[in-house]
Parts: C-alpha cells; sequence; structure tokens
C-alpha cells in the first residue's frame, strides 16, 4: 500500500503527538538520556578535576594540614620546571613526527596495497597493550647480555649508550603511539577515491607531484588529526623516560609529578604540575577532534 | 602445593588432631616419606600449634580485649584476610603461602593475605592519608616499610597509627632488641638494611667511600636512586658522613649535596630505584656501581654473582630498617597483629629449608639478627660467611649510625627538592 505524501504527514504528525504526550518533549527526552552519562562525568571526572585544582592552590598540602591558598605552585611550575616542560613538548612533538614520516606510508600501503589488511591492523595494535611492556621489551633487546648483546659486541656497539638515551626513549614513544597515527591517516585515506590518483597519473602526473597535489591535501586532516593525537598521548609519557631515559629525559613532567607528589609528599606542587599536563593535553585534543573532521567521521 | 608440602600439612594436621607423640611424628613423617628437613619444619608447627591451643587468654591491643584461644580464632575466621603492603621480595609467593599455613596450623582457620609490593611504598601512606581523610578504613593493615615513613606518619597532626605494642598477639617483638622497638607504634623487622653502594669489585676497586663515586672512571657508568625516597637520604646522609659533614646542620648538608650535584651527577647514567634494572646492569657490565641497598650486593652474590659487593663506608653506613605498624582504624586487627608476630618468628626471620627458598631470595628474607635469641637460628649452610654479610650485634652499634627520623622527617623534603633541583629533575 502506498501513501499520498499529505496522508504521510498527517500520520507523522498524530505519531509524533502521541510521543510527545507519552515522553514529553523531544529535548527533555533527549536530556534524559543523557542525563546517567553526565551524572558519571560529574561525579567521576569533574568533581575530581576540580579537587585537583584546588590541591594545586595549596602549599605544604597534607591531607590533615588546614589549607593555605596560594598561587606560588603555578609560579614554580613556569620557573622552576620551564625546562621540564620543554623536555615534554619536545620528546613528544618528536615521536608523533617520527609517527608520521614511518606512519604515512604505512597507513597507505595499509588502504591501498595489502591483502591481509584486518591482520596487519591487528598486529599494527599490539603497541596499544601498554608502553610498559615496550620499554622492558627495548630495555632488554639493548642489554649487553640480552638476545641482541653479542651482535652489539661484535659490531663493536657501546650499548649503554643507546639504553639510556634520547634515542630509546624517541623510538619506544613512536611505536607505542604508532596506531594512532596510522588509522587516522588510514581513515583519512580510505576517503580519497583512487580514481582521482589514476587521473593525476594519466594527466602525466609523477608520484611525488601526485602525492603533494593529491594525496597530502585530501589527507590533510588525517594527519593533522594522527599527530595530534600521537602529540597528546606521548605529552603524558612516563614508562619509556623512566626506564630507558638518561636523566635529562627523566625530567618530563609526569615523572616529576610523580616524585613530587608521592615521593615526597608535595601534593600541592604535583597537582599544579597535573593541572599543566592536563591543559596541555586538553588543548591538543580540543584542536584535534576540531581537525579531525572527516577523518573521524565527526 | 607440592606433594611434599601436602604430606607435611597432612602430618601436622594427623599429629595435632590424633595428640601424638615426638617420636610418633618422626615415625609418621618417614612413613610419608619425608625428608629429615621436612619431619623438622613439621615438629616445628605442630609445636606452635600446640603452644597456642594451651595458652591461656591474652590482652589483644587495638581491640582491647583479653581473648581466649576461641575469641581469636573466632575473630580471625570473621576478619578473614589480611592486607600487608611491603616491598617487592623475589618470595613474596612464598611468604604468602607460609603465611597463610601458619594461620590454618596455628589457629585451624583458611585466610587469605593479601600482599601488596612496592618498590616506592611512599605510595602507600598517600592512599592512608586519603582514606583516614575520606573516612574510609586504610587499605592495609600492617605497613611494613623504611622506618622513616613510621617518622612521617607520626608526625601528622592526626593519629594515623595504631598504638599496640606490647600485645599478647605479638610476644616475638619483645625478643627484638631495644633499637628496634619503637612501642607503642611499630617494631623493626630488618636489623641491618642500609642505603649505600653496590658495585663490581673487579671492574671498580677504587671504591671505597661514598666521595670515590666522583672518581672520573665512573663517567656513565653509576645509576643512583631517584631523589626523594629514604634510598636517596640514606645515600645522601652518607656522602655527608664521608666528607666530614653533619646533615643535621643545615649548611653541611647543603655542601653534601652540591658534591652530590656537582662531582658525583656528572658520573650517572640514570637515576632508579627499579632493582631488576640494577641487576642486569651490573651483570650485563653497563656500570659497575649503583646506589640502592645493601641487600642487593648480598643477593648478587649469594645467586653466583662472586664479584658483587657493598661498599661498607668506613665513615659509617646509616641504618634504614624496615619496621612494621598498623595503621589507624584497621578493619583487621587481630589478623594484623598475628602477621606482625608470625614475621619476627624463628621460621619468618630465618626461614628454614622446607620453604623451598634459593640462597639469593634468602638473604633477601634475611635482614640480620634482630637480638639474642635469634642469633641461634643462622643456617649450617651460611654459618660460616654469615657475618661477612650482616653485622653482628656488636657491630650494629659501632659501623653503623642511627637516623634522627623526626629530624629527617622535618627536612628531608628541602634536601630532595634542591637535591632534584640540582640535577634537572
Amino acid at each position: 500500500m502506498t501513501h499520498a505524501p499529505a496522508e504521510v504527514a498527517i500520520e507523522y504528525h498524530i505519531a509524533e503527538s502521541e510521543a510527545r504526550r507519552r515522553f514529553g518533549s523531544p529535548r527533555l527526552k533527549g536530556l534524559a538520556l543523557l542525563a546517567p552519562a553526565v551524572v558519571v562525568a560529574v561525579l567521576f571526572s569533574l568533581i575530581p578535576l576540580a579537587y585537583l585544582f584546588q590541591v594545586s592552590l595549596t602549599q605544604d598540602s597534607s591531607f590533615f594540614f588546614t589549607a593555605q591558598y596560594t598561587l606560588d605552585n603555578y609560579r614554580e611550575v613556569f620557573s622552576r620546571y620551564r625546562s621540564a616542560i620543554v623536555v615534554t613538548v619536545y620528546l613528544a612533538a618528536m615521536a608523533s613526527l617520527i609517527d608520521l614520516v614511518f606512519g604515512y606510508p604505512f597507513a597507505y600501503i595499509l588502504v591501498r596495497k595489502i591483502r591481509y589488511r584486518e591482520f596487519v591492523r591487528t598486529m599494527m595494535t599490539f603497541p596499544l597493550f601498554g608502553p610498559l611492556y615496550l620499554a622492558f621489551g627495548l630495555f632488554y633487546i639493548l642489554l649487553p647480555n640480552g638476545p641482541l648483546g653479542p651482535l652489539f659486541t661484535m659490531l663493536d656497539i657501546n650499548v649503554a649508550q643507546y639504553l639510556f638515551s634520547q634515542a630509546a626513549v624517541l623510538f619506544s614513544m613512536a611505536v607505542f603511539t604508532f596506531p594512532f597515527m596510522v588509522m587516522n591517516i588510514g581513515a583519512a585515506l580510505s576517503n580519497v577515491d583512487p580514481m582521482l590518483e589514476e587521473a593525476a597519473k594519466t594527466l602525466g602526473a609523477k608520484p611525488w607531484q601526485t602525492f603533494v597535489r593529491v594525496l597530502f591535501p585530501l589527507s590533510w586532516s588525517g594527519i593533522v588529526a594522527g599527530f595530534l593525537m600521537c602529540l597528546g598521548w606521548n605529552l603524558g609519557v612516563f614508562a619509556q623516560p623512566q626506564l630507558l631515559g638518561s636523566p635529562a629525559e627523566q625530567a618530563v613532567l609526569s615523572i616529576q609529578m610523580f616524585n613530587k607528589g608521592l615521593v615526597q609528599f608535595n601534593y600541592g606542587l604535583a597537582a599544579a604540575l597535573g593541572i599543566l599536563l592536563m591543559v596541555m593535553a586538553f588543548a591538543v585534543t580540543w584542536i584535534s577532534l576540531r581537525f579531525s573532521r572527516g577523518a573521524l567521521g565527526a | 602445593m607440592t606433594g611434599e608440602n601436602a604430606r607435611l600439612s597432612a602430618l601436622v594436621s594427623e599429629a595435632i588432631e590424633s595428640r601424638l607423640s615426638r617420636r610418633e611424628i618422626v615415625r609418621r613423617g618417614a612413613a610419608l616419606g619425608l625428608a629429615g628437613s621436612a619431619i623438622s619444619a613439621a615438629l616445628t608447627r605442630i609445636e606452635r600449634a600446640t603452644a597456642a591451643a594451651q595458652d591461656g587468654p591474652v590482652q589483644v591491643s587495638i581491640v582491647n580485649q583479653e581473648m581466649t584461644r576461641d575469641d581469636i580464632i573466632a575473630a580471625i575466621q570473621a576478619e578473614g584476610e589480611v592486607n600487608v603492603g611491603n616491598w617487592t621480595y623475589t618470595a613474596n609467593d612464598t611468604l604468602i603461602a607460609q603465611f597463610q599455613q601458619y594461620v590454618s596450623d596455628t589457629y585451624g582457620v583458611d585466610i587469605t593475605l593479601n600482599y601488596q609490593a612496592s618498590q616506592a611504598p611512599s605510595t602507600y601512606i598517600t592512599n592512608l592519608y586519603t582514606a583516614l581523610q575520606s573516612g574510609n578504613p586504610p587499605s592495609l593493615d600492617v605497613m611494613a616499610i623504611e622506618e622513616n615513613f613510621l617518622a612521617e606518619a607520626l608526625s601528622q597532626p592526626e593519629p594515623v597509627a595504631e598504638e599496640f605494642l606490647p600485645s599478647g598477639l605479638v610476644p616475638n617483638a619483645e625478643r627484638t632488641l631495644e633499637m628496634f622497638q619503637q612501642f607503642p607504634y611499630g617494631v623493626g623487622f630488618q636489623a641491618s638494611a642500609t642505603p649505600g653502594i653496590v658495585f663490581d669489585r673487579e671492574r671498580a676497586p677504587f671504591i671505597e667511600n661514598y666521595t670515590d663515586l666522583a672518581d672520573e672512571r665512573l663517567r656513565q657508568r653509576l645509576t643512583m636512586p631517584l631523589p626523594g625516597d629514604i634510598t636517596s637520604g640514606g645515600i645522601l646522609m652518607g656522602i655527608a658522613a664521608a666528607l666530614d659533614l653533619d646533615y643535621q646542620v643545615s649548611a653541611e648538608m647543603t655542601e653534601a649535596i652540591d658534591f652530590a650535584i656537582e662531582a658525583i651527577h656528572p658520573n650517572v647514567l640514570q637515576y632508579t630505584t627499579d632493582s631488576a634494572t640494577m641487576q642486569q646492569l651490573l651483570r650485563g657490565g653497563v656500570v659497575d656501581a649503583v646506589g640502592f641497598w645493601n641487600s642487593l650486593a648480598r643477593m648478587e652474590f649469594l645467586n653466583g654473582q662472586a664479584n658483587t659487593a657493598f661498599m661498607l663506608a668506613p665513615s659509617g653506613q646509616f641504618l634504614a630498617n624496615g619496621y612494621m605498624w598498623i595503621p589507624k582504624g584497621t578493619p583487621h586487627p587481630v589478623l594484623a597483629q598475628i602477621f606482625v608476630d608470625w614475621r619476627l618468628s624463628d621460621e619468618a626471620q630465618f626461614p628454614p629449608e622446607s620453604w623451598g627458598l634459593e640462597p639469593g631470595p634468602w638473604a633477601e628474607l634475611n635482614e640480620g639478627i634482630l637480638g639474642e635469641s635469634y642469633a641461634e637460628l643462622i643456617p649450617e649452610w651460611f654459618a660460616e660467611d654469615y657475618f661477612t654479610y650482616y653485622p653482628t650485634i656488636e657491630q650494629l652499634s659501632t659501623s653503623y649510625r642511627s637516623v634522627d627520623w623526626d629530624y629527617y622527617a622535618e627536612h628531608v623534603g628541602e634536601w630532595m627538592d634542591y637535591y632534584a633541583q640540582g640535577i634537572g629533575q
């Protein structure tokens, strides 16, 4: 049976009125559905965050002392810990850049060339099981008495200089966040019609010209989203510099925060470092989401 | 449970139920195919269980009651578990199994020992403060961590530790030397734990005192503990002593820390407090010396690393023994006290062969002689070398120095802050 448009409109209007009578306005219904998530977010995210911010404004904060409010912790963060901020951002940016350099071709091959794509994707997600495993794995591989020890000895390489080095930290950070980069670029590339590449080739474009003029601009949102997502994850890096870094890399904010709060009991300063780290990660995530339109389908 | 352990447990249960004589136990043990050492362990357990059964009522702290054996059993049944915060011993699983077995043998109740292990036990303190501040019971019933944490906890304006010593449930606490008794709050379970330098004798024979850590031959061949906890605190105090400075004089301690920053820091390959990492680095020849605890040297030596030694500084070592204390408001006060007592017992201080521990892990659990009555427990296999690796009771008061923990708790924040800043942390 078919209906004329007018009849459909009337039926829809009647059904909508009935629904409205039963559940109130759609807006209210929407709000009611959102309520559980809002309650959970407020209880378990916003209130603890507000408390963290309050602690960050206290001095000699202990759980048992009456708080004395001050901005000293933030002053200290931006004076004494300026180099720590630089190290943290530098390591995060470099690791993300490494991800981009190796992740783009990988994503391209994954989207365009590989037959057992799902298998490769699954293998690729292994690093996401944890940075700690990665860091320990690399640590044991680089040990002189580890599995590659004899090889290093044969090549007369002083392993220690790589074991606790910026290179080792950057490598393990990049491996951990590699899947994020590949997923984002892959999502953007899969939206690029292969016919465009064919067309460019037919019109005489060289591969690099196709990349610069066609692929790169069309996958830009995925590149930015992937880079910023990797950067966001890497800003909070802890295990890799702790296990594989020299004292210079061990200066990252998350390690400082752990030491200040849980080893030296300076909760106020640790909270201020935490707030800074959170603001940085939030900013990066926000920008990432803004640029990920298309790549993430948002 | 291994076959021998199962047979041993069966023998213990049978002996207690049937009230077998000592001779009958030995015969029955032999019939079950148990080795002499296992029969001896069974006799100890049976003796203990029988003694506990015969004891009259005892005054039990925290619950403030005179309790009979039946009362204690009822309390254990009601509590059902006990949570202990300690370090990452290789033998943690053995400790858990042995304590559970002990409670089962002695009181006939099966309980669970939840053993938290961390190389950064300061997190236990933060968790405790959080729980108490939010009105919740503490998550750990027994803190078995360095003495400075007890001082830190006791310096809080609100009570965070139970006053439980002496207690009828913890008679072993009174066997310890007075220097290990922090009654009514805690008792030491280690006698000779000291932070310091563990090194390879062959690769770095020149290391004799903390000042040698500045030697250029150690460039990038040394690890030091991260600034903050007692490991680095003990080493900084050791550096001060080596420079003939007094850690209790602010300017002198600053001078000692300056030495650590300017002279030692350039030699540091990494700052770590992870013993597994240090073991690997020493064994792999990546570093020649690590700043940690004396127990690491003992463990490595007994694990076959003959060149690994502890630098006993001629200027003195600072003792930082582990102490057991019970957080305020513990939900398992009876089992907590039973654990404290058991950890000070003969078998937990000098684990018998029946525990099946290798020499390395054994030396990790045994941290010296807590009192005169323990001296006779040194096992035969280690009798000859024991005092090469552990101090005598006399040496504890001559070669080792005790710390003014109240002063330490008050000033360690400044020291660590200055030190951390100096090394870019």
